[in-house]
C-alpha cells in the first residue's frame, strides 16, 4: 500500500511546535527536588565564631552541617526525657529562651544525645520571666581594666562588688555543636506544628515512630583555635592562589566632630578640648541581633542631641572661644575597648587623627593627649527614669583624682554638671558616686592609661548595672520602656533630652564661661530613639542613608555589632547624621559636593533627598577602629595589652527542617532504586539482542 | 627532568614497564643486567611509597601540634579545624 504523504508548510509545523511546547510548559513544572524535601526556615542568626589571642568562643557546625530530630522543649522533663529516654539520637533541642542558659547547654553537650539547638523568641515573649541573661561576665572588659595589673587596692572591686551582676559570661564560652535564633513566628509555627504532628511523644511518653521531623543546621565556621592561629592562615591564604577569610579583625570607625574648627596651621592650646565621648556598638551571641538599646543606643542618642542642641545654640562666644568640644563616638568598645584605645595609641604616637601631611594648607590639627581637657562618656543612662524625674549618676576614678590638680579640676566639672543640671530645668539629678570607688567599664580607661585626665563617666547606675540585659538580644526599646507609639506621653525621649540638655548646658559654660540654659530638639531625640531602636528604614535613616544598599533597611532594630570591615551601614549612616546635625548647608550642588581632601578641616557631604539636594558642611569624619595589635609589628598576642578579638569567616548560615523516615525504609529506597536500574539494564540488553524477532524487522543488507 | 624531583616515580615506571622483558622474555645476555636494575627500581619506589605515607600519616596526625611550621608547610589549610 502506498501511503500518501503530505508534507507540511513550514509555517503549519512552526505552529505545531509551538503548541506542543506551549502544553509541554504548562503541564509540566519543574522544581529542584530538594524543594521537594525540604523546608528553608529562618536561619540567618546563628551563634558564630570568635577569637582572641588565647582563646576560641561560639559555636560551629560541621562542614556539612549538622542534622537531627527535633525536640520541642517546653519544660524541665523534656530535657529528661531527651536524655534518659529519646531513642533516636541525635536531637535538634528546640527551646525557649528560659531555656538558653550555660547550665542547659552544658547538659546537652555532656549527653552526647544533642546535635544542635534551637532557641525560638516568639512574637509575644516577655523577657521579664528571664533569670540572669546577660551574655557578658560579671565584669565587663577585665582583662584589659585599667586596675588590673597596676593598682591592686582597687583590681579587685569588681570581684567583690560585679558591675554586671546579671552576667553569665555565656557570650564566652565555646559549644561543639550550632546554636540558632529563630524569631520569625511563621518559622516557629512551622516547627512547632510538625513537631506535634510526628514528634510530640504519645501520653505515655512514649516515643513516635518514623517519619520523624528533622533539622539541619548550616554554620560552619572556618576558623579555629585562636586569633594567632587564624590570622596566620588567613595571611598565608592571601598569599595563595584560593583565598580562605579564616578570620578578620572586628573593626570599624570611630565618628569624630569638633564643635569649632581645628585648623592645623592655628596652635591648639593645651588642655582646651573637652572629649564628650559616647559608644556606638553592643553584641550579642547571635549574627544579626544586637539592639543595645540601653549599653550604646541611649548615649549614642544623648550626644547626638546634645550635639545638634549645642550647635544651634552657637553664638559669636562659642566661635571665639580658645576652648573647644570634641564630639567622640567609639566603636567595638564591648570587645576589649578597640576604639578607644586605637584612639589612644594613635594620639600617644602623634598620628591622630591622622598622620601630619607636611605642605597641606588646610587640614585637621594632630590632637594629643595632652590636648584634654576633660573627658565626660555618655556610658549607659536609658535606665535612669524615675516617676518624675531622672537619676544619674558620675563616676569618677580614683587613682587620677589623687593628684591634687586633677582632683580639683574634676570637682569643678562635678560642680558645672550639677548646676547646669538645674540651670537647664531638666529634671535630671546627677550624683555623685562614692570617689573611692574605681570606674565602671568605660571607654575613659583608656585614656587613663596613659595620661591623667579630669573627667567623668555618667551612668545611670550606682554600683551594678541597672540593665538586666547587658550584651543580650534583649537590650532593646522594651528594655529601656521606650513608647514609640506613645507620641507626647512617651517618657523615655524626654530623659534622654533632658540628660542631653543637661550636659549641652555644662558643655556652654565650659566654652564660655557663662551660664545660658540650652534647650533640646525633643522630637530629634524621639526620631533618632525610634529609628536605631525600632526601624532603621524609618524616613530620616532613609534620607540620609540613600547611598547604603537597600538591604540595609529592613524595619528591624538597628544591629549594633561592631563587625568587621570598615563598610557598616550604621557607622556611615550615624557619621552622616552628626555631619548633618552638627553642620551647616552650603550652597554646592552633586557635583561640587564632595570630599577633596579626608584631611580637610572641613569634609563634606551631599544628599539629594534632604530638601531636593542639600550639601553638608561638617567638621564630621571617620578615624580607624582597629586595635593596634593588629598594626604592631610582631605583637605579642598573649600579652593582653589590646584587643585581640577577630571574628571567624563563614559561607553562609541556614536551617531547613524535613521528614525522615525510618532506616529501613531508606535502605529499602536505595536497594529497590539499584534493583530496578539492573532490571531495566537485562531487559534493554535482551530486547537489543532479539530485536530482530521482536519488531520483526528484516536483517539489514549487507554492505557492499 | 624526570630525574629530579618524580626519579622515584620514575623508578616505578620502570619497573612496570620492563617486568616482562625482565622476567618473561626468553633469555639473552642482556636480561641479567636488566632484571637488576629492575628489581632495584622497585625498592626504591615501594621504599619512596612507604616514606610517603608515613609523611603524610605523621603530617597529618601532627599538623595542629606543629602550630607555625605546619601551616608554612601547608598548601591547603582546611577550613575549621585546628
Amino acid at each position: 500500500m502506498a501511503a500518501t504523504c503530505v508534507r507540511p508548510s513550514p509555517l503549519t509545523m512552526f505552529w505545531c511546535y509551538c503548541f506542543y511546547i506551549t502544553t509541554f510548559l504548562t503541564l509540566v513544572h519543574g522544581d529542584r527536588v530538594m524543594n521537594k524535601i525540604y523546608v528553608d526556615i529562618q536561619g540567618d542568626m546563628a551563634c558564630f565564631k570568635r577569637f582572641n589571642g588565647t582563646h576560641e568562643i561560639g559555636c560551629t557546625s560541621g562542614f556539612y552541617g549538622n542534622s537531627g530530630v527535633i525536640h520541642v522543649i517546653q519544660n524541665q522533663s523534656d530535657l529528661q526525657w531527651v536524655y534518659d529516654k529519646g531513642p533516636h539520637k541525635p536531637y535538634v533541642l528546640a527551646i525557649p529562651p528560659q531555656f538558653l542558659t550555660p547550665q542547659v547547654l552544658k547538659q546537652a553537650e555532656d549527653s552526647g544525645k544533642v546535635s544542635g539547638i534551637v532557641v525560638m523568641v516568639e512574637e509575644n515573649f516577655n523577657p521579664q520571666v528571664l533569670g540572669e541573661f546577660s551574655g557578658e561576665s560579671h565584669c565587663p572588659n577585665s582583662e584589659l581594666d585599667l586596675y588590673k595589673a597596676s593598682f591592686p587596692e582597687y583590681s579587685g572591686y569588681c570581684e567583690k562588688n560585679p558591675w554586671n551582676p546579671d552576667g553569665t559570661s555565656f557570650l564566652f564560652m565555646s559549644w561543639n555543636f550550632p546554636v540558632f535564633l529563630v524569631d520569625n513566628q511563621t518559622s516557629i509555627d512551622y516547627i512547632k506544628q510538625y513537631y506535634e504532628d510526628f514528634n510530640k511523644p504519645d501520653v505515655n511518653g512514649e516515643p513516635q515512630p518514623w517519619p520523624l521531623l528533622c533539622m539541619e543546621l548550616n554554620s560552619n565556621m572556618f576558623g579555629t583555635t585562636n586569633t594567632e592561629v587564624c590570622m596566620r592562615r588567613s595571611n598565608l591564604a592571601g598569599s595563595q592562589l584560593h583565598h580562605v577569610n579564616f578570620c578578620d579583625p572586628l573593626s570599624d570607625r570611630n565618628i569624630l566632630a569638633a564643635l569649632n574648627p581645628m585648623n592645623a596651621s592655628v596652635e591648639l592650646p593645651e588642655k582646651s578640648v573637652t572629649v564628650v565621648a559616647a559608644r556606638m556598638d553592643a553584641t550579642s551571641m547571635f549574627d544579626n541581633i544586637s539592639p543595645g538599646a540601653n549599653s550604646a543606643v541611649s548615649g549614642l542618642v544623648t550626644l547626638l542631641v546634645a550635639a545638634d542642641a549645642l550647635n544651634r545654640h552657637k553664638d559669636a562666644k562659642v566661635e571665639s572661644s580658645t576652648k573647644n568640644i570634641l564630639f567622640v563616638l567609639f566603636q567595638g568598645e564591648s570587645w576589649d575597648y578597640i576604639g578607644s584605645s586605637r584612639m589612644v595609641w594613635d594620639m600617644a604616637r602623634g598620628e591622630f587623627p591622622f598622620k601630619y601631611q607636611e605642605n597641606l594648607s588646610d587640614q585637621m590639627s594632630q590632637i594629643n593627649l595632652t590636648h584634654i581637657e576633660h573627658f565626660i562618656e555618655l556610658n549607659q543612662v536609658g535606665e535612669g527614669m524615675r516617676a518624675t524625674d531622672s537619676l544619674l549618676f558620675l563616676h569618677t576614678d580614683p587613682v587620677s583624682n589623687s593628684d591634687p590638680q586633677i582632683s580639683s579640676e574634676t570637682k569643678k566639672l562635678l560642680t558645672l554638671l550639677q548646676t547646669s543640671s538645674s540651670v537647664a530645668n531638666s529634671s535630671v539629678t546627677l550624683e555623685e558616686v562614692n570617689a573611692k570607688i574605681p570606674l565602671p567599664p568605660a571607654s575613659f580607661q583608656s585614656f587613663l592609661k596613659k595620661e591623667n585626665i579630669s573627667g567623668t563617666v555618667i551612668t545611670d547606675h550606682k554600683e551594678g548595672f541597672k540593665n538586666q540585659f547587658y550584651q543580650s538580644i534583649f537590650d532593646d526599646y522594651k528594655n529601656v520602656k521606650y513608647e514609640a507609639d506613645g507620641g507626647a506621653s512617651d517618657r523615655y525621649h524626654k530623659h534622654i533630652s533632658h540628660v542631653a540638655s543637661a550636659l549641652a548646658t555644662t558643655l556652654y559654660t565650659i566654652l564660655t564661661d557663662e551660664v545660658k540654659p540650652i534647650t533640646v530638639n525633643e522630637t530629634l531625640a524621639d526620631t533618632l530613639l525610634y529609628c536605631y531602636m525600632q526601624n532603621i528604614s524609618c524616613e530620616m535613616f532613609r534620607k540620609f542613608g540613600e547611598k547604603i544598599s537597600p538591604s540595609f533597611f529592613n524595619e528591624k532594630p538597628a544591629k549594633m555589632y561592631v563587625s568587621v570591615g570598615e563598610n557598616n551601614g550604621l557607622t556611615y549612616l550615624t557619621e552622616k547624621i552628626l555631619a548633618g546635625l552638627v553642620g551647616e548647608k552650603v550652597d554646592l550642588d552633586s557635583d561640587s559636593c564632595k570630599v577633596t581632601s579626608r584631611y580637610s578641616v572641613y569634609q563634606l557631604f551631599y544628599s539629594a533627598s534632604i530638601d531636593n539636594g542639600t550639601c553638608f558642611q561638617s567638621t564630621v569624619r571617620g578615624t580607624v577602629a582597629q586595635s593596634p595589635a593588629f598594626s604592631i609589628e610582631g605583637y605579642d598576642w598573649q600579652s593582653g595589652e589590646y584587643s585581640t578579638w577577630t571574628e571567624s569567616g563563614w559561607q553562609m548560615t541556614g536551617l531547613m527542617i524535613y521528614l525522615k523516615p525510618s532506616v529501613g525504609e531508606e535502605v529499602g529506597l536505595v536497594c529497590g532504586g539499584v534493583v530496578s536500574v539492573l532490571l531495566s539494564l537485562g531487559v534493554v540488553y535482551f530486547m537489543n539482542s532479539r530485536a530482530d524477532i521482536i519488531f520483526g524487522l528484516p536483517t539489514p543488507p549487507a554492505a557492499c | 627532568m624526570a630525574g629530579f624531583a618524580l626519579l622515584p616515580f620514575m623508578w616505578a615506571v620502570n619497573f612496570v614497564w620492563f617486568l616482562h622483558e625482565a622476567f618473561k622474555a626468553p633469555p639473552y645476555p642482556e636480561q641479567k643486567q636488566i632484571r637488576t636494575y629492575v628489581i632495584v627500581s622497585g625498592v626504591g619506589a615501594s621504599l619512596w611509597l612507604i616514606g610517603v605515607i608515613v609523611w603524610v600519616c605523621v603530617f597529618q596526625e601532627c599538623r595542629s601540634e606543629w602550630g607555625a611550621t605546619a601551616d608554612y608547610l601547608s598548601f591547603v589549610i582546611p577550613k575549621g579545624v585546628p
